[in-house]
């Protein structure tokens, strides 16, 4: 399922790459991948007609989806009558905009992305960061690549979301001793595991805790790497020696290691599984961001701050951080994809989520085991990671492209 | 752009279409249910338990989990990676329930419930006087009698108070390369380890030229003295590496084939015991890697040495199995052929000079006290008394296990010199330790093995065993093949991919669901047969609810529905009531009854 | 030094003079300070006595006094002060800030205040200077003594160590190489604290776990006690750091092995695993890099790239269990599990292992050669006339290289831990599956051992990396000696 979702995606893609290259507005773009993600959603969803029952929720959030994607579909509409390159934005498109930042709550960013672009849009273009932005949207959506990447992360973060209201937990949690081990049927999309649960729920439920853990533990570690690196590169002297070294001794122990004795040594659960990824790779953000600090700290307008009075705190985050921030997004997005492998590599030796818990290391150590037998349980699950951590690497590869034009 | 807003349309159809006859949850659980295991769930409150267990049981944990939700309880899961945590936690009172399982390795009654149950045993947690004085009245019992003891000792213990709730019993399994080795040959026994000596190649001319390969999961070994380990990680090992006094049979049957007695006795009274001894069993010794026989004969000296050990708990630092043998009293050479005469077997008919000697070739004319001079074909025997502190027929399953296997006493004393109570784990090398056959610079061989195999030197990867060149050479039971390697692979899929690809020739303890694939591969053999491990849910019995509330255990109880772990295991688990099940039928059986659930739930409700 | 010693009749007054030119310098740096006072103790102790004797005649104070009343005179602070004050009203009316008139006035006398003591401090300088005196400083004591003989060759011995520090500063390579070693000392023994602290304040139980069922609360007790596991955790920590040092970490709690002797047994496969997989990895994706980046959006690049991706993005144990499916149990054409014997066995798990770093160093290459190869240089090197190839190879490629150096020491590390899975599919003995084993208990001494050794080992090689850097690359070299 997942490798036709990849290819569906892949090939909307490419024909919205082909419209793209005749309208060339962003707005477009994210309009069509809008209504595309919304669809998918639903025909995802939909799949559960086949089960023999379905969640209370299902019926009216399915026409609750099925209205937005109407409605996306005609600010798509709206989008390629009234927007154009270079041209501003009547106001009245605020409305729409607005709406299309409400119907963000499915999950489905895209609606999110443009609507504030489209508000940008409105609000005109006098600021000259905005025409940074810009620069960076249009590389970036025109990056196909990148596009199927965040795609693909965005169907899994608002299926993820709607997944609460159309589909049956219990699926995926409850055992069912008649159907151990099924083949993939209608009914069960990708089988059943040995537990006679749904494969294909368990996935959908799985992308949840995978996004959710991936996020939170790179989260961490820019948050605290970024600001240790920051204060180390704007203080320097001493503060920066006491930092770097300590963290030095952080950099030895291989993250792995580290994250295997704070596991074993506290327990597995989401929280540790999620503690022990973060704290391992706080060095590397630290360094990053003090690298980049270093650097922007020798620009003017840091100084011109300084000499304006401003003080420390306000200098570093409102100038310096602000400014260097695009290398560690940019490693971000690269790693969360190794936070997604290391999760699962931690689940293979035992030491990952609770094992009822649908998150896709497990199912995969779950289903390995039936590589052979019943082959399903292990190659959906190996799928989807490689997938979602693809996808990750394609967008950390466009990010990179877009916000470094030394490249490009 | 036409393709998707067709696809659209379709969806709409097809929601607008089913919508009339789509079933949702609630519609398909109000219906009337005659399975019956979600009715319970209707219930206002939930009743929050906690389950505790090791994580390498995830599918059990599972089972019980579902089982339970479904029963109207929460459960809240207190998982630990390992044994100790899991200890730990138990001995806390951190738990209403603990997945325990327990196997009887000595195939006897009377251990799968004393240390259990008994107010005061090894890992007793209840204190019942009734139970205590059933689990006193079975052990002096003969089987015959016990049936009907143990039968209430399950109806007091389980259904009566619920102080455990019985989940299954396991199989135990192997799976044997049929191409390389001859499957007849390879015992599975229900308690005892595997034997190495029986087992050959289907091409009986490979037997000096090539080694049989075997696999374990530890490669770490407690102890290679028999009395200092009581795990997985030696039992096959020291089985085969010394000879005891008796052997139990593969249905757990006491018998003198293959162990160092030609035939034992019991008296009169059950609590004397009589052994008469081989004398064509030497021990081996290993010189220069290569097994050497050090003709020195396994007499009673060293059983006398070695069971003496067994039973004192200062014998040797980290004494690991005082407990299993704390039964005998004294253990002696008899010399007076007169006193064989003048006692009476058990069963009230004749000596035990006539037991002993049945079946033999030579009828014994003289005891000696001296093992040199003892001669079969002379008719000159030695013979062992043993004596229990009260009468208890179950000794003897308690001489089979690995731990009353026979060491040399001159060797041991020789290696043993430190003082007990002194002992520095720096400084003192015991005898048996890891670290003398494993390969480096510590090696040392010191070890003597009076059983069919020796284990020449090991590493992280493999064992090598030679046979015993001394072990009753020429008879049926002189080991068929020469070079035993036994490869440390810790992963079952490992070891399960090991033996497919032919890099070992038998797999012992394959797990279940594994079944299917040692079935579909032309070129294996799975064997299996009832084992005595039970697996079952310990209740707190000190600071919960569960402890003081029965109507609460009850409702746990009756939540267990054996037919789950039936079918998930797809019947390669066998239904249990309480830990004697596998030795001892009944005829009892736990039912699940999600009616009782709701009635004893309420119960315990309506004390809150 | 000992050259520099026979040396010294004949250069004597050369010798001291660098001597005591490093000296000062080491005393304006804070730590090199510390440590130089510390080793040379004996020396530094007649220096000060010296310099305490003769700093009562010093002519600097009088001669500053002297300054200060001849400026005060010459109305040079009411100048500044109103000079200050101005400017910052000034400022204040630009920026539209508001402050009350005393504020400004105290932070004018402020500023001003330090400015007068700028001047006071040049001008004094000055004078002494024109007046070719010197102001007679610790250091400028310490230079003095020095230049004679008798007292240098009398310092020889209490002072051999502070004479070592000035040699090992006075060489910015030898100063740098120490400085790494002390660095990676630092890293180590933090280490060591870092692991043993969270496997201390771990909440398991490992004697009820190693004793087993039997066990009773006095055996217990009495393994507490022979492991010193009821001590404070400050004895325990300095015990387990002595042990790190001299590779004697005792017993391990299970099994009853020497752990450091069980680390040398298994470290040496997880070693030559890794190292294989690096060189394999190298082998495969530098050229692969080098070909993607001079193709740049070619097929090649694209498919290359592509895969070098799914490399990363594949959870290893996966791609174990898939191949040992294929190779061992369907094709038999590859043992299942590791066996030192075989050295067929071998083969799966340094792919397996070597896939990530193969991505990674792939993609590195790809990217750090087209940065590269943009760099004025390269087209100089064109411009020269040179042939494309050689362009690349000799002046592209060397120049990529050193980032990809840094990425494979870098992966290094992350490939002797993550080794851990990869053992665990083939049944290695490694160190990584023994730290994964032995952490269920957990045996405190092993986990210590097997993960400070590890990190010691990557500190090593780091060290060794960034050493080797200082000799090739140029521009860290310029900088090094710059201070």
């Amino acid at each position: 399922m997942i490798q036709t979702n990849l290819k569906t995606s892949g090939g909307y893609s490419k024909a919205a790459l082909q419209r793209v290259k005749r309208h060339r507005t962003t707005e477009y773009t994210l309009a069509v991948h809008t209504l595309l993600t919304g669809l998918l959603v639903l025909a995802v969803s939909a799949l559960n007609l086949f089960k023999p029952y379905v969640s209370d929720t299902f019926l009216p959030a399915m026409s609750v989806l099925l209205v937005i994607s109407l409605f996306h579909a005609i600010a798509l509409l709206l989008v390629l009558k009234f927007v154009r390159r270079n041209k501003r934005i009547a106001p009245r498109m605020a409305a729409i905009a607005g709406l299309l930042i409400l119907t963000s709550a499915t999950g489905n960013l895209f609606a999110l992305l443009l609507g504030i672009q489209l508000l940008r849009r409105i609000r005109g273009q006098e600021n000259p960061t905005s025409a940074k932005w810009e620069d960076i949207w249009e590389s970036l959506t025109r990056n196909v690549a990148a596009m199927t990447g965040l795609s693909f992360i965005i169907f899994l973060f608002s299926i993820s979301v709607c997944s609460l209201f159309t589909f049956d937990y219990s699926m995926a949690t409850e055992n069912n001793y008649s159907a151990i081990l099924q083949h993939p049927s209608l009914a069960y999309p990708l089988g059943t595991d040995n537990f006679g649960r749904c494969l294909f729920s368990r996935i959908i439920f799985g992308a949840r805790t995978s996004l959710i853990v991936g996020l939170i533990s790179t989260a961490i570690p820019v948050v605290v790497g970024g600001i240790l690196g920051a204060v180390s590169g704007y203080y320097g002297r001493r503060t920066d020696n006491i930092i770097m070294r300590l963290l030095d001794i952080l950099y030895a122990i291989p993250g792995i290691l580290l994250a295997i004795a704070i596991i074993a040594a506290f327990g597995a659960n989401t929280v540790n599984l999620i503690l022990a990824l973060s704290i391992g790779s706080i060095p590397t953000y630290a360094r990053t961001m003090r690298a980049n600090v270093l650097l922007v700290s020798t620009y003017e307008y840091v100084d011109a701050a300084r000499a304006f009075g401003s003080g420390d705190a306000k200098i570093i985050f409102k100038h310096i951080v602000p400014n260097s921030l695009a290398p560690m997004i940019v490693k971000a997005t690269l790693t969360i994809g190794a936070a997604v492998i290391s999760t699962s590599s931690l689940s293979f030796l035992g030491l990952g989520v609770e094992p009822h818990i649908p998150e896709w290391g497990n199912i995969l150590k779950l289903g390995s085991t039936y590589l052979e037998t019943n082959s399903y349980l292990a190659i959906y699950p190996g799928l989807a990671i490689i997938a979602l951590v693809l996808s990750f690497n394609f967008l950390g590869d466009g990010l990179r492209d877009a916000l470094d034009p030394k490249l490009s | 752009m036409r393709k998707t807003s067709l696809l659209a349309l379709l969806l709409t159809f097809v929601l607008v279409a089913s919508a009339c006859s789509l079933k949702t949850k609630t519609d398909v659980a109000n219906k009337p249910d005659n399975s019956g295991t979600t009715t319970a769930a209707q219930n206002d409150t939930r009743v929050d338990i906690e389950l505790l267990s090791m994580s390498s049981n995830e599918s059990e944990i599972n089972i019980i989990r579902d089982q339970l939700t479904k029963n109207g309880f929460n459960v809240k899961l207190n998982l630990q990676p390992d044994y100790g945590s899991f200890k730990a936690q138990e001995d806390g009172g951190n738990f209403d329930i603990a997945l325990s399982s327990w196997t009887t390795v000595t195939g006897n009654p009377d251990y799968a419930v004393r240390s259990l149950f008994k107010t005061g045993g090894d890992y007793s947690i209840i204190s019942d006087p009734e139970l205590d004085k059933l689990i006193d009245e079975a052990a002096t019992e003969t089987p015959e009698q016990y049936t009907d003891t143990y039968k209430q000792l399950e109806q007091h213990l389980v259904f009566d108070k619920a102080y455990i709730a019985p989940l299954y019993i396991s199989l135990k399994s192997q799976a044997v390369n049929k191409e390389v080795l001859n499957p007849d040959t390879v015992r599975l026994s229900k308690s005892r380890a595997l034997a190495w000596e029986t087992i050959d190649f289907k091409d009986t001319s490979k037997r000096d030229k090539e080694p049989l390969i075997l696999t374990q999961s530890s490669s770490v070994l407690t102890s290679l003295d028999p009395i200092k380990g009581n795990d997985g990680s030696i039992n096959q090992l020291n089985t085969n590496m010394y000879v005891r006094l008796i052997n139990l049979t593969d249905d757990d049957k006491i018998t003198s084939d293959g162990s160092l007695s030609y035939n034992h006795s019991i008296a009169e009274g059950n609590t004397e015991y009589y052994f008469l001894l081989r004398d064509d069993i030497s021990f081996a010794k290993i010189d220069n890697k290569q097994a050497v026989d050090t003709g020195e004969r396994v007499g009673a000296d060293d059983v006398i040495f070695s069971l003496d050990r067994a039973k004192d708990k200062n014998s040797v630092p980290d004494h690991r199995t005082y407990s299993l043998h704390e039964h005998i009293k004294t253990i002696e050479t008899v010399t007076d052929l007169a006193a064989l005469d003048n006692v009476k077997q058990s069963s009230g008919k004749g000596s035990i000079r006539e037991a002993l000697d049945a079946g033999l070739d030579t009828k014994i004319k003289e005891l000696v006290a001296d093992k040199n001079q003892a001669d079969h074909t002379a008719g000159k025997y030695q013979v062992v008394k043993l004596t229990t502190t009260e009468p208890f027929p179950q000794v003897l399953n308690y001489l089979a296990h690995q731990s009353a296997g026979i060491v040399s006493k001159k060797q041991v004393e020789s290696i043993n010199t430190y003082d007990v109570a002194k002992f520095d784990v720096n400084k003192d090398i015991p005898y048996g330790d890891q670290n003398t056959v494993t390969e480096g610079s510590k090696y040392n061989n010191t070890l003597y093995a009076s059983g069919p195999y020796i284990l020449s030197y090991k590493n992280d990867y493999e064992g090598i065993f030679y046979k015993n060149p001394g072990y009753r050479k020429g008879s049926k039971f002189e080991p068929k093949i020469a070079t035993v390697k036994v490869r440390f692979i810790a992963d079952s899929d490992s070891a399960l991919s090991a033996l497919r690809s032919g890099e070992i020739h038998l797999y012992y303890g394959v797990p279940e669901t594994k079944y299917d694939t040692i079935e579909s591969d032309s070129k294996l053999k799975l064997q299996s047969i009832e084992s005595n491990a039970v697996s079952y849910l310990l209740f707190n019995t000190s600071n919960r609810d569960v402890a003081k509330n029965e109507d609460l255990r009850k409702a746990v109880l009756y939540s267990i529905n054996q037919d789950d772990f039936l079918q998930f295991y797809s019947n390669k688990k066998i239904k249990a009531v309480s830990t004697v099940s596998p030795i001892v039928k009944t005829g009892n059986e736990l039912t699940a009854d999600p009616a009782k659930v709701k009635e004893y739930l309420d119960k315990y409700k309506a004390t809150k | 030094m000992g050259a520099a010693r026979i040396a010294k009749p004949s250069h004597g007054s050369n010798l001291s003079c660098y001597i005591s030119d490093v000296y000062a310098k080491m005393l304006l740096n804070p730590s090199y300070k510390y440590w130089l006072l510390v080793l040379g103790a004996p020396v530094n102790l007649i220096v000060l006595l010296y310099y305490g004797l003769h700093r009562k005649n010093d002519i600097y104070h009088a001669l500053m006094n002297e300054t200060r009343s001849e400026l005060l005179e010459a109305g040079y602070l009411t100048q500044l002060l109103e000079e200050t004050q101005e400017q910052l009203l000034r400022k204040q009316q630009f920026f539209k800030q508001h402050v009350s008139a005393e504020r400004t006035e105290r932070q004018a006398k402020h500023i001003a205040e330090a400015k007068f003591k700028e001047t006071l401090f040049e001008e004094t300088n000055r004078k002494l200077q024109s007046g070719g005196q010197q102001r007679l400083s610790y250091a400028a004591t310490f230079a003095k003594l020095i230049e004679n003989p008798v007292f240098l060759l009398l310092s020889i011995l209490p002072g051999l160590l502070m004479y070592l520090l000035i040699g090992l500063y006075s060489n910015p390579y030898v100063k740098y190489v120490f400085e790494r070693l002390i660095m990676s000392l630092f890293v180590i023994l933090g280490v060591s604290v870092l692991v043993f602290t969270i496997l201390y304040l771990s909440p398991m139980n490992p004697a009820a776990n190693i004793l087993g069922e039997t066990a009773t609360e006095e055996q217990i007790a009495n393994f507490n006690r022979i492991y010193g596991l009821d001590q404070s955790y400050l004895s325990q920590l300095w015990s387990n750091i002595k042990g790190i040092a001299s590779f004697d970490l005792g017993k391990s709690f299970s099994g009853n092995e020497q752990v450091t002797a069980t680390i040398a047994r298994k470290f040496p496969i997880t070693f030559t695993l890794t190292v294989i997989s690096l060189l394999l990895s190298m082998l495969i994706a530098i050229p692969v890099g080098i070909i993607s980046a001079t193709r740049r959006n070619s097929l090649w690049d694209y498919t290359f790239m592509f895969i070098a991706l799914i490399g990363l993005s594949i959870p290893s144990f996966w791609q174990g269990l898939i191949f040992i499916l294929n190779f061992s149990i369907k094709l038999h054409w590859l043992p299942a599990t590791y066996n030192p014997q075989d050295w067929l066995s071998i083969i799966m798990p340094t792919i397996v292992l070597g896939t990530g770093l193969s991505a990674s160093v792939a993609r590195m290459t790809r990217s750090s050669t087209l940065e590269v190869i943009h760099e004025d240089y390269i087209l100089t090197a064109k411009a020269k006339g040179l042939s494309k190839r050689q362009v690349l190879l000799r002046h592209a490629v060397r120049n990529a290289m050193i980032p990809i150096i840094t990425v494979i020491g870098l992966q290094f590390g992350g490939m002797l831990g993550g080794s851990a899975v990869t053992e665990k599919v083939f049944n290695i003995s490694g160190l990584g599956s023994y730290i994964v084993d032995k952490q269920f208990i957990p045996d405190i001494p092993s986990i210590m051992g097997g993960v400070v050794y590890t990190a010691i080992t990557i500190s090593l090689i780091n060290v060794i990396i960034d050493i080797l850097y200082a000799f090739l690359d140029p521009r860290i070299r310029t900088r090094m000696k710059q201070y």
